[in-house]
């Protein structure tokens, strides 16, 4: 009896056991990626909702009015044409939901406008004549983010741009290709966006990774944007014809290597727009790595609000620069370079950088940088400072003087000089132009005779919400 | 109301049946002398009463002598192959039950009767003792009696007494360093919900001490248990019902040198019922919330959408109170219908208070270059305040009716609930961005869990002895935290690209769980060999219903002045300014409603066999194998295009073997070996097939619906010396190997933290435990008693530095959370004559890993805290006790920092103070 009780017990173990295991061990349903639907709302507006597919090959036609809802990908291998004078929307919307563009890795965007008819990035709430919301309103949805195979100096080749996280591939940017071509974007104006993405990231107006030399960015407008304006994470896209008016972070700002060029170069800020540039070497956790940060940026003109803080720009975390011809106006404060003691290493600061010939601030005009007006008399040290670590009570550590004066030195060393131009936010074309001590331009650059953005015509009047008429 | 009319009138009902007699009851259970088992069938007779009372004992050995006249004098007990024992001496007052617990030896050559004074029986403490003693596995214990000695107010402090075991965050049990994943908590048997939203854990601070019995921590797996566990499996055991009528009743006032009476306590101004740890609905979303327009949508709308939520968002100072407590129990065992039938009844409130000024928060970015090594340089350095009010309300009913010597049913019902309301202001500098922060963090959780079980025992007498044990449990649970706030800004305004905007964080998370278990025992005898064949079946089920939801304060226009009251104030709502809207306004973030809002079930099906055999009289064998089938089910309610998978659902079948040998090398004297596999499955959010955003903690973690579950191979070798009273000497060593563990690695490619679960190859774990308790006695210090426990461990976890990189270098670490230290150490002097009992106890663990920092900058490690506790208690006639105890003596620095040589990087700091607590209470036994 209890011997077959033992036989039945065992029995039913092993029935329920094979039973059991034989059940589906197939358990995982993978994402239906559904095209992505162009469908006119009842304003008569075409909705574009991306399921995965990315745009395809595609054409936004001048005739119509595009609504961005949510993130809408040009996937790897697809071109997205927009015709010139197309007026593109984005919905309102955070985090995962926030309305922008991405044109991803291996992608491709020909968004080439006129001067006669810009492509407008706008608001949904907003009009082609810029007239629908508060000219200063932003915030109100995303932006424009292009991602491709150029360098970066990260750790890993592949990087998640910011907000969007590794789980979406095509959030991925970096590759060995410096030549990269993700398209042009010419005559394009980009209004009002930075919503939050997630994590305290806000996305720029224009947010560039590893862009490559191949793509044309000529002729940008990023106006009211809640964060920077532009912002490289690594490349080595040249970019031609810029202007960044009002935002409220840094208006031109990279990051983890960033290699390319940049000329003419427009920025008007507000009170509370942050840096005129904020220029990072590297990444935290690899700030030495390469290729460097050293981009060539020829004719910029950065003019700040009297009675705003802003620093005229900041290098540092191993950033390099070469700064040349280009004037900047109203600044707080003046240029900050970081230098790190570090066991007399000196590693990862950009004094080091400068000091290894990666930093060239040349042949510049500034005015009421840092309360400096008179050409004669200029305390070099408040307009080119030396900026330390600081302790836990948040005060600075000492800096040697000798570091300090070095620094200062190259400030009339470097033909820098301090003079009035005559520009304005409302009329950044020089009253008294500045063509004395030019500095020499590199191959590739517009070999121009004058500091700044403008010469005697401004080149972003009549496109532009900032300069509407010509 | 309702509950206190319930509890009066068994109240009286009970005094109804005890009084009026001039007879006495007897009542106890009999235990083997050498295996600590119940002895089933054993007689009682009391020869002098006419007729002659007769009793015997039940599956449990208990027995219950009814009806004795008070002047009988003596009883005999007798079992087949024991010795019969005469209780002589018998004092019975009326009315009253007397408890006698005797122990019957095997019969040796020539004595075959024992004569034994009824005043010489004592009650000890040594139970836990003895089931250690003769367990099948390897087994720690704590008992009412210690916790109430050694003043632990919950389990989780109960715990912290037991070798290898450390608490984190006063609720996460550790067992040799491993942590949640590798645990498992049952109340009385059964499976309840955790109430951690990320971890498969059980939070140990939800049982009071006043509703438990005991708590039982199985090191060692045996069939009969649920195989998700390595570390330990700790079963709670709430109190069952006395013999005899009691009653405790117990109020205490606590005052901390920081916490109490302070005119500085931070808080915040909140509902009406805080002081019972439940919100009244003021932190409720706002009903228009379900729907928000975006700015230029429908500003009418979203100004009074806006208007509606609550707009304290800021800390004040307010007086606090004394922490006090209120416990009530009464219990009993009358004739219900001619059976026996035992109730308890108990209720407890708790309200503490926590608060220090001193606390310090510094976060440094650690430079990186590719030739030398790095460099901290600050990010952010604050000084923290933190006040914070944690309620705890209690009712247990516990019901057992005993048809007849053969079975029973229990009813056990809890229901616990608890309240914490926290307020922290930070501020201090943060020089990259060259500002100066000040960040205000509100919050309040309600945790709470009822529980009903039923459950039954029965001896089939007349079929081959077979015990079936079952029971059925169902518990719903839980945890919401609504209205989290955050307020954060600078010496500027509010800077959203540096960091979060002022945000309002909602969570409401449920979860229902089923246990239903049905074990057969029964006795055979192989080849002359005695031995038990146990099997059984188990069905567990477990359904979760999580939602969240934030809100972000957002604002067009207009400047912050460092003033929140005003920032948030009606003026400042969004309104037409010159036809554009200017002002404060809410927005809907979906980073947490798409992402952090999911469902998920889960169920575990099994079905076990195993036989207990004595090979000879010294050599016992368990050995047998359980099966496990469990599946997993996740499903994200907003699908999300960015992600891989949709859902995640998984089955892991098992077949999981034990062997185990128990070697009695004398009467007291064990060695143990013990074999066996374990399994270590993920928690919900960890296969969830989507990332979702920790925003307390400032990072993303990603899901990975192709995990696998860990298998854990686990050897354990121990010996154990047993000596009188609950004295014992023990030491172990253990190795355990992990096939496919799971850990959390931070991804080098996202730009903000992210981190994701992944199976790495390997880990290894191994250490040796200490153990002993002595009554000094011998040494002439007659009612002292000494003991200690230490755990010496080493993990090492090995893994690739960037997750996503084949070439990527490998690290080693210990595990995460694993001290690699345990001590605990107590002296206690109790002299039963005179009722006072007190003593000194310390408590210290290793450094250990806190936070994983990524690639090779240094990792913060929380450093080791010395915890010293005294306790003095003295009863005041035959009812009334009082008790003094001081805790956190040494009241140092509680530190994490980070793990670099050089200097003290101090990540968190802060200091508690000392705690003086005073009790009385009130007990009828």
């Amino acid at each position: 009896m209890k011997r077959n009780l033992l036989k039945f017990t065992a029995i039913a173990i092993l029935g329920a056991i094979i039973t059991l295991s034989s059940c589906k061990t197939d358990p995982i349903e993978p994402v239906d990626k559904d095209a992505t639907t162009f469908v006119k709302d009842a304003n008569g507006n075409i909705v574009v909702t991306d399921k995965g597919k990315g745009t395809g090959n595609y054409t936004f036609k001048e005739s119509e009015v595009y609504v961005l809802n949510g993130l809408v990908f040009v996937n790897d291998g697809q071109t997205l044409t927009i015709e010139p004078g197309t007026l593109i929307k984005g919905k309102p919307g955070t985090g995962e939901s926030a309305s922008a563009l991405v044109v991803a890795r291996g992608g491709k965007i020909m968004a080439e406008g006129t001067s006669e008819k810009p492509i407008i990035f706008t608001a949904e709430a907003d009009n082609r004549e810029g007239t629908g919301v508060s000219a200063d309103a932003r915030g109100l949805w995303g932006g424009v983010i292009m991602l491709g195979k150029a360098t970066t100096n990260n750790l890993t080749t592949d990087k998640a741009i910011e907000g969007i996280s590794t789980s979406e591939a095509r959030g991925l940017y970096g590759g060995n290709d410096d030549t990269d071509n993700s398209g042009t974007l010419k005559y394009v104006s980009i209004r009002h966006g930075g919503t939050d993405i997630g994590e305290g990231n806000e996305i720029n107006g224009l947010t560039l990774g590893a862009v490559g030399s191949g793509t044309t960015i000529d002729y940008i407008e990023v106006i009211a944007n809640n964060d920077d304006g532009i912002e490289f994470f690594g490349g080595s896209v040249f970019v031609k014809h810029a202007l960044i008016v009002k935002c409220k972070d840094d208006s031109y700002d990279y990051d983890q290597g960033f290699h390319g060029k940049g000329q003419f170069w427009l920025t008007t800020q507000d009170t509370d727009s942050d840096r005129g540039g904020e220029h990072d070497g590297g990444p935290k956790d690899n700030e030495t790595g390469t290729p460097y940060a050293k981009p060539e940026i020829y004719n910029a003109t950065y003019i700040s609000v009297e009675g705003g803080e802003s620093k005229t720009f900041t290098l540092r975390d191993n950033a390099g620069v070469t700064y040349a011809n280009s004037i900047f106006v109203n600044f707080d404060k003046g240029v900050d370079i970081e230098y790190l003691e570090d066991g007399g290493t000196m590693a990862g600061c950009s004094y080091k950088m400068w000091e290894d010939g990666y930093v060239h601030v040349q042949n510049n005009v500034f005015y009421n940088v840092a309360g400096q007006t008179d050409g004669s008399n200029v305390d070099a040290s408040v307009l080119f400072k030396v900026s330390t670590a600081k302790d836990a009570e948040g005060n600075h550590l000492p800096c040697p003087q000798n570091i300090k004066d070095a620094w200062t030195l190259a400030f009339a060393g470097n033909t820098n000089k301090v003079a009035n131009p005559g520009v304005t936010a409302n009329n950044p074309v020089p009253t008294n132009a500045q063509t004395d001590d030019m500095a020499t331009y590199p191959s590739g650059f517009e070999n121009v005779s004058y500091k700044g953005a403008f010469g005697t015509t401004n080149w972003a009047a009549g496109w532009t919400l900032t300069f509407p008429s010509k | 109301m309702k509950q206190v009319i319930i509890i009066l009138s068994f109240f009286y009902l009970s005094v109804f049946f005890v009084n009026a007699q001039d007879r006495g009851t007897i009542r106890g259970n009999i235990t083997d002398k050498e295996t600590g088992e119940a002895i089933v069938g054993a007689m009682l007779i009391i020869e002098e009463t006419e007729p002659e009372i007769v009793a015997l004992t039940d599956f449990d050995g208990n027995y219950s002598l009814e009806n004795v006249p008070i002047n009988a004098k003596k009883f005999t007990v007798s079992f087949l192959s024991y010795k019969t024992q005469i209780i002589e001496n018998l004092h019975l007052i009326p009315g009253n039950t007397e408890i006698l617990n005797l122990i019957l030896e095997k019969v040796a050559e020539d004595i075959d009767e024992v004569v034994v004074s009824a005043k010489s029986i004592t009650n000890t403490d040594a139970a836990i003792n003895t089931v250690q003693k003769n367990s099948a596995g390897i087994i720690n214990g704590v008992s009412s009696q210690q916790m109430s000695k050694l003043g632990d107010s919950d389990a989780a402090s109960a715990l912290k007494r037991v070798a290898g075991i450390s608490v984190s965050g006063g609720k996460y049990v550790f067992i040799r360093g491993l942590s949640d994943r590798y645990s498992k908590v049952t109340l009385n048997g059964a499976e309840i919900p955790g109430l951690d939203p990320n971890k498969n854990t059980v939070q140990m601070d939800m049982f009071p001490s006043n509703i438990i019995d005991n708590i039982i921590v199985h090191k060692s797996f045996t069939p009969d248990l649920p195989a998700s566990f390595t570390g330990g499996y700790i079963n709670v055991t709430t109190k069952s019902y006395p013999e005899k009528f009691t009653l405790h009743f117990s109020n205490s006032i606590g005052y901390n040198s920081q916490a109490n009476l302070n005119e500085d306590f931070i808080s915040y101004e909140g509902g009406k019922y805080d002081a019972l740890g439940i919100d009244d609905g003021i932190r409720n979303i706002p009903e228009q919330a379900n729907d928000i327009p975006a700015i230029y949508q429908n500003d009418e709308k979203l100004a009074e959408i806006s208007k509606s939520f609550n707009k304290i968002m800021s800390t004040n100072t307010k007086k606090s109170f004394l922490n006090h407590g209120h416990s009530l129990s009464i219990g009993n065992q009358i004739k219900l219908f001619g059976k026996p039938f035992g109730f308890i009844l108990s209720a407890s409130y708790d309200r503490k208070f926590k608060y220090y000024d001193n606390g310090l928060y510094a976060k440094y970015d650690y430079t990186h270059s590719q030739n030398s090594s790095g460099v901290m340089n600050l990010y952010i350095s604050e000084k923290e305040k933190k006040g914070e009010e944690d309620i705890m309300l209690s009712l247990l009913g516990g019901f057992s009716y005993k048809l007849n010597r053969n079975n029973s049913l229990n009813i056990s019902i809890l229901k616990n609930s608890s309240g914490l309301k926290s307020a922290r202001y930070r501020e201090g500098p943060r020089p990259e961005d060259d500002i100066y922060m000040h960040e205000h963090t509100l919050g309040f959780q309600e945790r709470n869990f009822t529980s009903a079980q039923f459950s039954g025992k029965h001896i089939l007498t007349n079929f081959l002895n077979i015990r079936i044990n079952w029971i059925s449990s169902y518990t719903l649970s839980k945890q919401d935290e609504p209205d989290l706030r955050f307020f954060s800004y600078d010496n500027t305004g509010i800077n959203s690209s540096a960091y979060a905007v002022p945000a309002r964080f909602y969570r409401f998370m449920t979860e229902n769980n089923a246990d239903n278990k049905l074990t057969f025992e029964i006795p055979v005898n192989i080849k002359g060999k005695s031995a038990k064949i146990k099997s059984g079946a188990a069905y567990t089920y477990k359904s979760r219903n999580s939602d969240e939801k934030k809100f972000d304060i957002l604002s067009q226009g207009i400047v912050f002045n460092g003033n929140i009251y005003e920032y948030l104030s009606d003026e400042n709502i969004i309104k037409d300014v010159n036809n554009s809207p200017k002002g404060i306004y809410v927005g809907n973030d979906t980073i947490t409603d798409s992402f952090n809002s999911y469902q998920a079930k889960e169920n575990v099906i099994a079905a076990f066999g195993m036989i207990d055999i004595d090979i000879t009289k010294n050599l016992k064998i368990i050995t047998g194998a359980r099966f496990e089938n469990n599946s997993i089910f996740v499903e994200n309610k907003v699908p999300t295009y960015h992600h891989k998978y949709k859902k995640a659902e998984r089955i892991y079948p098992d077949i999981l073997p034990v062997f185990n040998t128990r070697y009695s090398v004398n009467k007291n004297m064990n060695l143990r070996f013990v074999y066996s596999k374990t399994v270590g499955r993920p928690a919900f959010r960890e296969i969830a097939p989507y990332a979702v955003y920790d925003f307390k903690e400032g990072w993303r973690v990603v899901g990975n619906p192709d995990l696998q579950r860990t298998l854990i191979d686990n050897l354990d070798l121990r010996w154990e010396k047993f000596g009188i009273n609950g004295d014992i000497i023990s030491a172990s060593v253990f190795y355990k190997y992990f096939k496919n563990p799971i850990e959390l690695v931070d991804d080098a490619r996202a730009t903000n933290t992210e981190f994701h679960y992944v199976n790495i190859n390997n880990s290894k774990l191994y250490g040796i435990e200490f153990e002993f308790k002595q009554h000094l006695g011998f040494v002439n210090l007659n009612n002292f008693m000494i003991g200690s426990n230490i755990t010496i461990l080493k993990s090492e976890v090995e893994f690739p530095v960037n997750s996503n990189t084949e070439e990527s270098a490998i690290l080693k670490r210990p595990m995460y959370e694993q001290a690699p230290w345990v001590v605990n150490a107590f002296l206690s002097y109790d002299n039963k004559e005179v009722g006072l009992n007190s003593n000194v106890s310390f408590n210290m663990e290793g450094d250990k890993l806190a936070v994983v920092i990524r690639g090779d900058a240094p990792d913060i490690y929380k450093r080791s805290y010395p915890n010293l506790k005294f306790n003095i208690s003295k009863t005041i006639g035959k009812n009334f006790s009082v008790k003094f105890s001081v805790k956190n003596i040494l009241d140092k620095v509680h530190k994490k920092t980070y793990d670099i040589e050089d200097k003290e990087y101090i990540f968190q700091s802060y200091s508690l103070g000392r705690t003086y607590s005073f009790s009385v209470s009130y007990n009828i036994n």
